[in-house]
C-alpha cells in the first residue's frame, strides 16, 4: 500500500511540476510581456525599464525558477491590471466555481447513477432506452445554448428561477443543470457498463444460485464492484468542471475561477492566467491522487501494483 | 471425373470477408445509416455552400433586418429563416456555417488522432521508458484544464481556420493514445507480430503495416466521437468571442450574436444550436454504428 502511495505521489509531482513550466512557458510565447505591461504608446526606455523593474531581461530558466519558488510559498505574483495578488483573485473566486462543480457533480451522480443501474438490470426496457436518449442528448448538445435555452425557458417564460448572478442558491439551479450535462453522459455510461458486467459475472451467478434475494445481488454484489471506476471518474469529473465551468459561468454572470481566467485572458492579464491554469492542474491532479487512494481502499488488488 | 474437389476461390467464396460482414449488418443498423445522413447532408452543405445557399451570407440589409420566417407572419421564400440583427440571411449563414464547423471538426479529429495514435502505438508496442513517457505526457494532458488552454492560446495565436484547428487538436489527442496503446498491447501478443519479428521486419513495417491496419477500426470510433467534441468546443469558443472571429459564419458565432434578440427572436437562438446539436448526435451514430459493425463482440 505505501509503495503504491508513494510511486503515485511521485508521478503527481512530476505531472504538476511540468505542467507549471508549460503554462509558464505558454505565456512567454505570447510576445514581449515588458511592452504590454509598459502599455501602449510607451517608449523604448520606458519598456527597457519596465523589463528590468520585472526581471524579464534575465534568462527564463532564472525567471521560472523565481517564480517557482515563490509560487511554493503562496504568492503567486500580482495582477498586470488590478494590482491585486493573485493568490487573493483565485481564493475570493474558487468558493463560486466550487459550488457550481460540486452541485453539478452531485445533480449527475443522483440521476446517472440510478439510472445507470436500472438501465443494466431492466436491459433493452424503456428505461435503457430512456437513459441512453439522456447520455446521447448530453454528449451532443452545446452547453452555451442550452444555458441559453434554459434561461429562455424558466428565466423569461415561466419565471419561475433567476438567471444572472450568485446571490442566492436558487441562482445555482440553471447553471448547475447545465453544467451537469458534461458530465452526466459518462458516468451513466460507465455505471451502466459495469452493472452488465457484473450481472454477468460468475460470483453474481452464484449469488442467484444460492438463493439471495434479488436486492442483494443486485446491490451487495454487483453494485460495489462496478461503483469502483465511477468513483475514479466522479474525481476526475469534478476537476474537469473546475476547469470547463468558464462557459456556463460566463452565460450566467456568475463570478467564479472560470470567469476571472475568461476576463484576465481578453486583457492579456499574464500572472494570473498562468497561476489559474496551475491552480486548477493542481487541484486535478490532488483529485486524482485522492481518488487512486479510495479506490486502493476499497479494491485491494490495485495495492498490488 | 465428378469427385474431383471443388477449387479453393469457391470455398472462399461461402465464407464472407470481414468487410462483406460489416456491410451486410450495416444494412440493418438504423443508427448508423441515420448518422450516415446526417453526416453525409452536413458534407454536401459544406461543400456546396455557394450553390446552395440562397444568399451572400455577409450581404447586409440593414433596412431589411430582423425579418420573419417563412412560418411567421410577413414572412417570404427570399428568407427562410429570417434575418439576423445585421439583415443578413440566417439560413444562408446557417449553411455556410457547415463548412467551418466541419473543417475545424474534421482537421482537429484527423491532426489528433495521428499524433495521438502514433503515441499510443509507439507506447504500447515499445514498452518500456516509451511507455512510461507516453503514459506521463497523458497525464499531463490531462490534468491541464483544456478549453482554458485553448482560450489563451487563441487569444495569442489568433483565431484563423488554421490555427482553431491545431489549437483543439491538442486537446483530443489524449484519448487515441490511450485507446491505441491499449489495443496495441493486444495485437503485440499475436503470432503474426512474432512471425513478422522472426522474418526480419523493421519496426516501423510492424507498427503501419502489422498492428495499424487491426486497430484503425477503433480508431476510427474515437475519431467520430472526439470530431463531435471539437465541434462542441470549436463553436463554445466561437460563442465566447475567442474562436472563429467575426463575420465569419460559425454557428458558435451565430447563437452569440442571437443571444440580444433571444426574447423576441428565439428562433436565431434555436436553429444554429440545434444544427450543432444534430450533427454531433448524426456522428456520434455513425461512430457507434461503425463500432458495432466492425467488431460485433465489442457493443455496450
Amino acid at each position: 500500500m505505501w509503495r503504491y502511495f508513494v510511486k503515485r505521489l511521485g508521478i503527481a509531482i512530476l505531472v504538476v511540476i511540468t505542467v507549471s513550466v508549460i503554462s509558464f512557458g505558454l505565456l512567454r510565447l505570447s510576445g514581449d510581456l515588458a511592452q504590454i505591461i509598459a502599455g501602449e504608446g510607451a517608449t523604448q526606455a520606458q519598456i527597457q525599464e519596465t523589463r528590468i523593474l520585472y526581471g524579464l531581461d534575465r534568462h527564463m530558466v532564472l525567471q521560472y525558477l523565481d517564480w517557482a519558488g515563490k509560487a511554493m510559498t503562496g504568492d503567486l505574483g500580482r495582477s498586470l491590471f488590478t494590482n491585486e495578488p493573485v493568490f487573493q483573485l483565485i481564493a475570493t473566486r474558487l468558493p463560486v466555481t466550487a459550488t457550481l462543480a460540486f452541485s453539478s457533480l452531485l445533480l449527475a451522480i443522483c440521476v446517472a447513477l440510478p439510472l445507470g443501474v436500472f438501465a443494466a438490470v431492466y436491459r433493452n426496457s424503456w428505461i435503457d432506452r430512456a437513459a441512453l436518449g439522456i447520455a446521447v442528448f448530453g454528449s451532443a448538445v452545446p452547453n452555451f445554448w442550452f444555458a441559453l435555452v434554459l434561461i429562455y425557458i424558466f428565466g423569461v417564460q415561466l419565471r419561475l428561477l433567476p438567471i444572472s448572478g450568485s446571490a442566492s442558491w436558487w441562482h445555482f439551479v440553471l447553471p448547475t443543470v447545465t453544467l451537469s450535462t458534461m458530465v452526466m453522459p459518462q458516468i451513466m455510461r460507465l455505471t451502466r457498463g459495469g452493472m452488465i458486467d457484473a450481472l454477468d459475472s460468475d460470483y453474481v451467478k452464484m449469488a442467484w444460485a444460492k438463493g439471495l434475494n434479488p436486492g442483494i445481488v443486485f446491490f451487495k454484489h454487483a453494485l460495489r464492484n462496478a461503483l469502483l471506476p465511477v468513483v475514479a471518474l466522479s474525481a476526475v469529473s469534478l476537476g474537469f468542471l473546475l476547469g470547463g465551468s468558464v462557459i456556463v459561468e460566463s452565460v450566467f454572470s456568475l463570478n467564479g475561477i472560470g470567469s476571472l481566467a475568461y476576463e484576465s485572458i481578453q486583457r492579456a492579464d499574464f500572472p494570473v492566467v498562468q497561476s489559474i491554469l496551475f491552480v486548477l492542474s493542481f487541484i486535478y491532479v490532488l483529485l486524482t491522487l485522492l481518488s487512486d487512494l479510495i479506490n486502493a481502499r476499497i479494491d485491494p488488488r490495485i495495492r498490488l501494483y | 471425373m465428378s469427385n474431383t474437389p471443388a477449387p479453393l476461390d469457391n470455398m472462399e467464396l461461402a465464407m464472407p470477408t470481414p468487410w462483406q460482414q460489416s456491410w451486410s449488418m450495416a444494412k440493418y443498423h438504423l443508427g448508423l445509416q441515420t448518422g450516415a445522413l446526417i453526416v453525409l447532408i452536413a458534407l454536401i452543405c459544406a461543400v456546396f455552400a455557394p450553390w446552395i445557399a440562397p444568399t451572400d451570407p455577409y450581404a447586409q440589409d440593414l433596412a431589411n433586418r430582423l425579418a420573419p420566417t417563412i412560418w411567421q407572419e410577413g414572412g417570404s421564400w427570399a428568407h427562410i429563416l429570417g434575418t439576423d440583427g445585421y439583415g443578413r440571411d440566417v439560413f444562408s449563414r446557417l449553411i455556410w456555417g457547415t463548412q467551418v464547423t466541419m473543417i475545424v471538426g474534421f482537421g482537429a479529429a484527423v491532426i489528433s488522432g495521428i499524433v495521438g495514435s502514433t503515441l499510443g502505438m509507439l507506447g504500447g508496442y515499445l514498452g518500456g521508458r516509451v511507455d512510461a513517457a507516453v503514459i506521463f505526457l497523458i497525464n499531463v494532458k490531462l490534468a491541464m484544464p483544456g478549453v482554458l488552454i485553448a482560450l489563451s492560446l487563441v487569444s495569442i495565436f489568433g483565431g484563423s481556420l488554421l490555427s482553431i484547428t491545431i489549437i483543439l487538436s491538442l486537446l483530443f489527442w489524449d484519448h487515441f493514445a490511450v485507446v491505441t496503446r491499449t489495443a496495441t498491447q493486444e495485437v503485440r501478443t499475436r503470432e503474426f507480430i512474432a512471425a513478422a519479428e522472426c522474418s526480419g521486419a523493421s519496426r516501423s513495417w510492424i507498427l503501419f503495416r502489422e498492428i495499424l491496419p487491426n486497430i484503425t477500426s477503433k480508431i476510427i470510433v474515437i475519431g467520430s466521437l472526439e470530431m463531435g467534441i471539437a465541434i462542441l468546443v470549436e463553436a463554445a469558443l466561437s460563442f465566447l468571442g475567442l474562436g472563429i472571429q467575426p463575420p465569419t459564419p460559425s454557428w458558435g458565432i451565430l447563437v452569440a450574436e442571437a443571444r440580444d434578440t433571444m426574447f423576441f427572436k428565439p428562433h436565431l437562438i434555436i436553429a444554429p444550436g440545434l444544427a450543432i446539436f444534430i450533427l454531433v448526435v448524426g456522428i456520434n451514430l455513425l461512430g457507434d454504428g461503425i463500432r458495432d459493425v466492425t467488431e460485433p463482440q465489442g457493443r455496450n
